[in-house]
């Protein structure tokens, strides 16, 4: 073993904080290596759960650009959700046990709240053994771009 | 913008490992096969734009309070 290796197996991950405070370590980071349409750039993403927002969770960017989006596992809302998906969507996540995979949708907060919507056309699918994730688009009109969730 | 013309059943090779075929045209309908490598993703540009779109503007709600929708969300 060289000194740096011993050196790294050593160390615990630095903490730092998300652009709105939040403390975060580098094996929380899901990366996402194409980013999302529309932020192609960011890769880093932390998912923040906290318990007065559930089902909602926020998952904010951590490589530099200061957006977050607020995230929801669609089942919660919509229990039949099951998108057709093929099996090249899926490249890139490195899926070996389906059970690993972690799915949520965008919310977009409206105001009133009482009227945000999540995107059914875009769900987020997330490896979280390798913590890997990417958007998927489904190009078929089955599931709505803005879909109420508080009917 | 690169512009070729091409007859049906023939192709544009983009790098070793696109390729994209004019199969069938019919009226204003163009049907084009594309064969790329798996992590290529291919969309149709105005569905990609929508998503693009709406998530910057989910973006945009980055200040919002995900505790009084929460609430909201209990109370339905």
């Amino acid at each position: 073993m060289s000194v740096s290796e011993g050196i790294r197996i050593g160390m615990k991950p630095t903490t730092q904080t998300t652009p709105t405070g939040v403390p975060w370590t580098e094996d929380q980071v899901i990366h996402f290596p194409a980013g999302l349409p529309g932020f192609e750039n960011a890769h880093k993403f932390i998912i923040m759960s906290v318990p007065e927002h559930q089902p909602f969770h926020w998952m904010e960017c951590v490589d530099g650009n200061s957006i977050r989006f607020a995230i929801i596992n669609p089942l919660a809302f919509r229990p039949d959700y099951q998108p057709k998906l093929k099996k090249e969507d899926f490249a890139g996540l490195n899926i070996v046990d389906p059970k690993d995979l972690l799915l949520y949708v965008i919310v977009t907060l409206r105001n009133p709240l009482v009227e945000s919507t999540a995107n059914l056309m875009g769900p987020i699918f997330i490896n979280i053994r390798e913590r890997v994730g990417k958007q998927i688009i489904i190009e078929n009109d089955a599931y709505s771009l803005r879909e109420r969730i508080i009917p | 913008m690169l512009i070729l013309t091409r007859k049906v059943g023939e192709s544009i090779r983009i790098n070793e490992n696109i390729c994209i075929t004019i199969v069938d045209m019919d009226g204003k309908n163009i049907k084009i096969g594309i064969e790329a490598p798996k992590e290529i993703s291919i969309h149709r540009e105005e569905v990609f734009k929508r998503i693009k779109e709406e998530n910057q503007k989910a973006a945009g709600g980055g200040n919002g309070d995900l505790g009084a929708l929460s609430d909201l969300f209990k109370k339905k």
